[in-house]
């Protein structure tokens, strides 16, 4: 087991934040955390990074009690893209990215860490960004910039204990379709490699293609967890995010479930 | 990178050639070349550069370094453009420490030796406790806010005004005179025994500053990033606070509160080398100590044979510069 939250609870300021969670994240899956806005999902994120410590509870990864790693051992089991990133210094696009190898590719020659720089920039889609100043980029290539930075840091340590988990918060949200598709193919390709992924998504349909599991997060609860195919359907819909009617249907080749609003799309044919 | 080099190379020339323009000017005309090459009858030339403009020349290095470093630092600290020890209060928290033990007379309760350490000790805790006080008012959920640092580095400039002002106000003559030197900001008088006083805390200001380029580049990020990258963020802050407060707390204590080196100079660096901390940091250092050295060195020139405080120079070069940068920090750049 990759990463694994025992009865997980956040307060704050008197202010239950999530409420007794458990949810685990084995080698190679890939789990999308989904929920209404301000559901909880970056905080639990935060817990499973370890930068927000639960009131109670237990986090675990690779089976260690999460509280006794150090900052440097964090750094290399585990690496989070929030949701926003600050970028106002002018840093090349190599530099952002060689910032995430600092201390969890210490040991490398700088060879090494400037093939890692450019094969992470490669998977994102950012060759020949490497000299670019970050401040000039689009606010997708920034994301893009920041994921490559977050790959690079658990590259760092990769060859010396494997992959580690890799936790993402809304990574497709400034993305066009085909930098979304080129992430989630990144994504999964480190899945393969033996990854632990946790995604927090908005599009309910990148979560239904591309995830082993969901969890499905309401008020800080955990609401349901399993297959796509298991939990995305109308009551989850109507329940969690409030929408009726008729939106859900099951993709014809693969069995997936698939969202579409059907009530706002007989709206606009009705105008046509 | 070469670039980068050569900028570092070009401002060390740069110092080197003020330092020596510095010793060559003064109330006697001295010819420096002369001065070493022939003997005896230089002899007085001699006393006067080694013992009175040369200590004044390291002293206007050594604080020039420490502003134009700890400027450096605490913009990264901070992720604020506008941060330098004068600005956000760190001058004035060692001011009023340093006028508070001259106002008690604490330097004249120990042998002369013993307590004249107690001012560069004073300036230094006077201006970590200022930097504590700010980081903590202006930290809300791991980022700093800008607006807040400014506003309470203001409201806290003008607190300890308030306290020296009432400090003055209960001194004694010669206190007074200490006083009113102090918060002219200028480097006369400086002697060896006054550099050996600050020597110690620059030497504690540069072990702190040690290793803190990387961490201090990824802070510009924000603290929660730099933080899951591994980097150690709560003693990053610890160090780059303690090297400021030292290094600016000792050389304000002895020459007084000299303004905008700290916050032009690293901006003028980056300007060229981009903010990468293992370029801004050498490079803010030397530029700083060049720049203090320049100034003193025009104090001494404008109104000759009366000397002007080193701090008027500074601001008159420094308050236009920083203007500039202000308009150009709203087109777009900033930590740039």
């Amino acid at each position: 087991m990759k990463l694994r939250l025992e009865d997980c609870h956040v307060v704050r300021q008197n202010k239950t934040l999530l409420k007794s969670l458990y949810l685990s994240v084995r080698a190679g899956e890939v789990l999308a955390i989904i929920g209404p806005n301000g559901a909880g999902k970056s905080t639990l994120l935060r817990v499973m990074s370890g930068s927000v410590q639960p009131t109670c509870g237990t986090v675990w990864l690779d089976n260690r009690n999460m509280a006794e790693f150090s900052a440097i051992e964090l750094a290399r089991h585990r690496a989070l893209l929030a949701q926003e990133c600050i970028t106002t210094a002018r840093f090349s696009v190599h530099d952002l990215v060689g910032m995430g190898l600092t201390y969890t590719g210490k040991h490398l020659l700088r060879k090494k860490q400037n093939q890692i720089i450019a094969s992470v920039l490669d998977r994102v889609g950012l060759t020949g960004f490497a000299t670019r100043d970050v401040t000039t980029l689009s606010g997708g290539e920034r994301q893009r910039a920041h994921l490559a930075r977050v790959l690079a840091q658990l590259e760092g340590g990769m060859e010396s204990r494997g992959a580690g988990v890799l936790l993402l918060d809304e990574p497709l949200a400034a993305q066009d379709l085909a930098h979304q598709k080129l992430i989630m193919e990144c994504v999964l390709a480190y899945a393969r490699q033996g990854g632990g992924i946790v995604l927090v998504l908005h599009d309910l349909n990148w979560a239904a293609a591309c995830a082993d599991n969901v969890a499905v997060l309401s008020q800080g609860r955990l609401h349901a967890q399993g297959k796509p195919v298991e939990v995305l359907n109308t009551r989850l819909l109507a329940e969690v995010f409030g929408v009726q009617s008729r939106n859900y249907v099951t993709h014809v080749g693969t069995g997936r479930p698939f969202i579409i609003p059907h009530d706002l799309m007989e709206q606009s044919s009705s105008r046509i | 990178m070469n670039k980068k080099i050569l900028f570092l190379v070009i401002v060390f020339i740069c110092l080197i050639l003020s330092i020596l323009f510095s010793l060559n000017i003064g109330a006697t005309h001295i010819n420096l070349w002369a001065l070493v090459s022939s003997s005896a009858h230089q002899a007085l030339n001699r006393e006067v550069v080694l013992s009175i403009r040369a200590p004044r020349v390291v002293m206007g290095v050594l604080a020039g370094a420490a502003l134009g470093g700890a400027g450096a630092i605490m913009q990264g600290l901070f992720r604020n453009p506008l941060a330098d020890p004068s600005l956000i209060g760190v001058s004035s928290g060692a001011g009023l420490i340093t006028s508070f033990l001259i106002v008690c007379g604490i330097p004249d309760l120990f042998p002369p030796a013993y307590g004249a350490w107690s001012l560069p000790l004073g300036g230094m805790i006077g201006g970590f406790g200022a930097t504590a006080l700010l980081y903590l008012f202006a930290r809300r959920q791991g980022e700093t806010s800008i607006s807040t640092i400014l506003l309470a580095g203001v409201a806290f400039s003008a607190f300890c005004g308030a306290l020296t002002g009432i400090l003055v106000f209960r001194a004694n003559d010669q206190a007074l005179r200490d006083i009113t030197f102090w918060t002219m900001g200028s480097l006369v008088g400086v002697n060896w025994f006054r550099v050996l006083l600050v020597l110690p805390f620059f030497g504690i200001s540069l072990l702190c500053t040690a290793g803190l380029a990387q961490p201090l580049n990824a802070m510009l990020l924000g603290e929660a990033d730099a933080s899951l990258m591994g980097f150690p963020v709560e003693r990053t802050k610890q160090f780059a606070m303690l090297a400021c407060a030292a290094s600016v707390g000792a050389s304000v204590s002895l020459v007084g509160s000299i303004g905008f080196i700290g916050v032009v100079v690293p901006h003028l660096v980056r300007l060229v080398t981009g903010p990468d901390y293992r370029w801004v940091l050498p490079g803010s250092v030397i530029m700083g100590a060049m720049l203090l050295v320049l100034s003193d060195s025009l104090a001494r020139i404008v109104a000759a044979p009366a000397e002007v405080p080193v701090g008027i120079i500074t601001a008159i070069l420094g308050a236009p510069v920083f203007v500039w940068l202000l308009v150009r920090t709203h087109k777009g750049s900033s930590v740039s």
